[in-house]
């Protein structure tokens, strides 16, 4: 998804967050931020008890109870909660948002399968299986030197993740809900208040008859991209203008823009990033301007032209025709190879912001096909791309967007603007893909953790974790809070948090932790296999 | 593949003691021993099956000089697989990715079988000439190519299943 970089450096300012206003909670609950047995009792809510709960119900939950589930924890002891039953809902959606339809391929590799923490066989030998094609086979075996890389369609992704869930048991562990609180136990543990989702579009309060506490031992958070928020100049636009349309991005629903784009034949649009995302969006368009024949304009803003591979030796990222190249998100040394080894030996946090910088390159995967269009486009003159970067939204006339740009900050490229230079663009929309800011605050059960529960914050604001993905500082007796995906980002172990490969380790690396508490069974060489062989013939774990 | 240093040497001592073995146990009596080795060779036998006719490999009596060529062979790939190793990840440090693709391990079969024939002669494990037309290269290069072939095959996959972190810790087993 999005860049690493932008996340980490774009962390808001934090503002204070009063403890939750949960309906229904008595006065002394919700004022006590320790809870006995005895407290919980008296409040006649409904309580049930779980050794584990995972809070969420996305693809880190996913991960984890897989993992779980593999290491021989029955059904029975796990809770999911989450807005949605299937896991990659979430996911979905936002890929959907950012041009990624069922029917396309994800920025993703063919061993790291969600529903197959073995990785093997991948997504790549499945489709060859499947489609009879022995030819992906072998471009599995030569990749990433003689072709690109295979990557899955989004539709495989869920579709396995479907299977996998009913062979764990998903939907019977699964309770449709909200967490707004997490709280400590006096005898050790913890309380999981869940709030069941409103269904009913009445606004009264949730009745006490159906909010529910879970005691359990064992937490774990991993609450995705929900708190994903726009950039500030996006933001100050709308604010001012109270134009809520014309300029997104690209992680929001924005579909009207391409309906009106092709109802308005002739539009322009500026599209700002130079990451995956903005391909998707201009790959869109250009499948638009085809058959929609929408006659589109495309400005595409990126920060920098790159001309030509660039830095040393050892540290040259491929690049030509503006963009720099990287299969993945994050270079895949960091997937834990010697590039993680790198990370976890550094020990301040400049040197690490330093590494993350090459880590988190914004590039694309060097696809042929998007460069050709790209090329076509620009001698057809339907397609432009500057260099700079954005220095201001305003509103113009006839319902056109002025955005300022700022060249002085961009490498020199030969058609676009001089040196010292700002130059203004109409355009009728704007969609914005060079980043979005997560604030864990925007949780309130991470905030409530952090007010409430003694959790500590890292460096770039998000929950400060051990190698074991605990979040230090919220530990109650023999309970532990454990955090995965994007709350745990900037931690000193793992950099990709939010891959399919990143969601996979965390799940291993706690199932670990926990197989030394006795709380599962270690994945040693036997159970792995007898693991593996289950999965295949599609037996319960 | 996203091997550490520490990874790729394990992952090669690992390959070679298990599938390298296992396999040359198997494949030495079906393989074509050179005349200094007496009477150890391949004869192929016919056989009816229905009615379809079809060659059986069978073994002749392997010498125990056939079965030290073979486990000295994979034995001298593991030690000198060891210094291959550090040159591989010393090419890695100028890869962006700092990966390493499948396919580079695959055709590294190619220079590490050329460069332990004549390291087998060196140490002396295989003996007579060290030109490519000797009698011993038919035996060397088909036990070579088959079990470079299985344990590059074993690691891009059955490898993720029998140890889990392999592949999470950049080839490490240990």
């Amino acid at each position: 998804m999005s860049d690493h970089a932008t996340l980490g450096a774009r962390v808001k300012e934090k503002q204070v967050v009063k403890a939750s206003r949960v309906p229904s909670l008595t006065a002394d609950l919700a004022s006590s931020c320790v809870w006995d047995d005895n407290m919980v009792a008296d409040s006649q809510l409904r309580q049930r008890d779980v050794s584990f709960v995972t809070i969420g119900g996305g693809i880190g939950s996913f991960a984890l109870v897989d993992t779980l589930r593999i290491a021989g924890v029955s059904a029975e002891n796990i809770s999911v909660i989450g807005p949605f039953a299937n896991a990659y809902e979430s996911l979905k959606s936002l890929l959907i948002n950012s041009q990624i339809p069922d029917s396309h391929r994800i920025r993703s590799g063919s061993s790291d399968r969600m529903d197959n923490i073995w990785g093997w066989p991948g997504y790549g030998m499945a489709e060859a299986f499947r489609r009879k094609n022995p030819l992906l086979l072998m471009h599995l075996a030569a990749e990433p030197v003689l072709c690109e890389y295979y990557t899955p369609r989004a539709s495989d992704v869920y579709a396995s993740m479907d299977r996998e869930a009913e062979r764990i048991s998903w939907h019977q562990m699964f309770t449709p809900g909200k967490v707004p609180l997490v709280r400590k136990r006096r005898e050790g543990g913890y309380f999981v208040v869940v709030v069941p989702p409103d269904n009913a579009d009445s606004t009264s309060d949730v009745s006490d008859s159906k909010l529910e506490i879970i005691r359990a031992r064992y937490v774990h958070l991993s609450l995705g991209a929900a708190g994903l928020r726009i950039l500030p100049d996006l933001e100050s636009y709308r604010a001012i203008t109270g134009d809520m349309n014309h300029v997104v991005n690209v992680y929001e629903p924005h579909e009207h823009v391409y309906r009106a784009l092709i109802e308005r034949p002739g539009s322009s649009v500026l599209v700002r990033g130079a990451a995956t995302s903005a391909m998707e969006v201009i790959g869109r368009l250009i499948h638009d301007r085809n058959s929609h024949d929408s006659k589109v304009v495309i400005y595409h803003l990126l920060h920098h032209y790159v001309k030509e591979p660039k830095g040393s030796p050892m540290w040259r990222i491929p690049g030509g025709n503006g963009f720099a190249y990287q299969a993945f998100t994050f270079t895949k040394g960091a997937y834990g190879g010697q590039l993680q080894d790198r990370w976890r030996s550094l020990r301040s946090d400049e040197d690490r912001t330093r590494l993350l910088g090459l880590l988190a390159s914004t590039a694309i995967p060097k696809r042929r096909q998007w460069l050709r269009e790209l090329a076509r486009g620009t001698s057809e003159g339907w397609y432009k791309m500057l260099a700079g970067s954005a220095a201001g939204l305003q509103k113009g006339d006839n319902e056109k967007i002025v955005a300022t740009i700022d060249h002085n900050t961009a490498d020199h490229h030969d058609d676009h603007g001089s040196e010292n230079a700002a130059s203004t663009l109409e355009v009728d929309y704007v969609i914005d893909c060079t980043g979005v800011t997560v604030d864990v605050r925007d949780h309130e059960v991470l905030a409530d953790l952090i007010d409430c529960g003694g959790a500590g914050l890292n460096a770039i604001g998000q929950l400060a974790v051990n190698r074991s993905f605990e979040v230090e500082g919220a530990y109650s007796g023999n309970g532990k809070v454990f955090t995965t995906g994007f709350s745990a980002l900037g931690n000193p172990y793992v950099v990709p948090m939010y891959s399919f490969w990143g969601y996979q380790y965390c799940a291993l690396t706690i199932a670990n932790s926990l197989a030394n508490e006795g709380f599962c069974n270690r994945i040693n060489t036997r159970r792995s296999i007898g693991g593996w062989w289950r999965l295949v013939r599609n037996r319960t774990p | 593949m996203t091997f550490t240093l520490a990874g790729r040497i394990q992952t090669r001592l690992f390959l070679a003691a298990t599938v390298g073995v296992l396999w040359t146990a198997i494949i030495t009596p079906f393989l074509p021993s050179p005349p200094m080795g007496a009477i150890g060779g391949v004869g192929m036998v016919p056989m009816q099956m229905s009615r379809l006719m079809i060659l059986i490999p069978t073994p002749y009596n392997p010498t125990p000089i056939d079965y030290q060529m073979t486990f000295g062979t994979i034995g001298m790939m593991a030690v000198v697989g060891v210094v291959w190793e550090l040159l591989y990840h010393l090419l890695q440090q100028f890869r962006w990715d700092k990966d390493w693709p499948p396919l580079f391990t695959l055709l590294a079969g190619i220079p590490e079988g050329l460069v332990l024939w004549y390291v087998i002669h060196l140490v002396h494990v295989e003996n007579g000439t060290v030109a490519l037309n000797s009698p011993g290269m038919p035996m060397f290069a088909i036990h070579f190519a088959t079990t470079w072939l299985l344990m590059w095959l074993f690691m891009v996959g059955p490898m993720k299943v029998a140890i889990l972190r392999w592949r999470f810790e950049g080839g490490r087993i240990i």
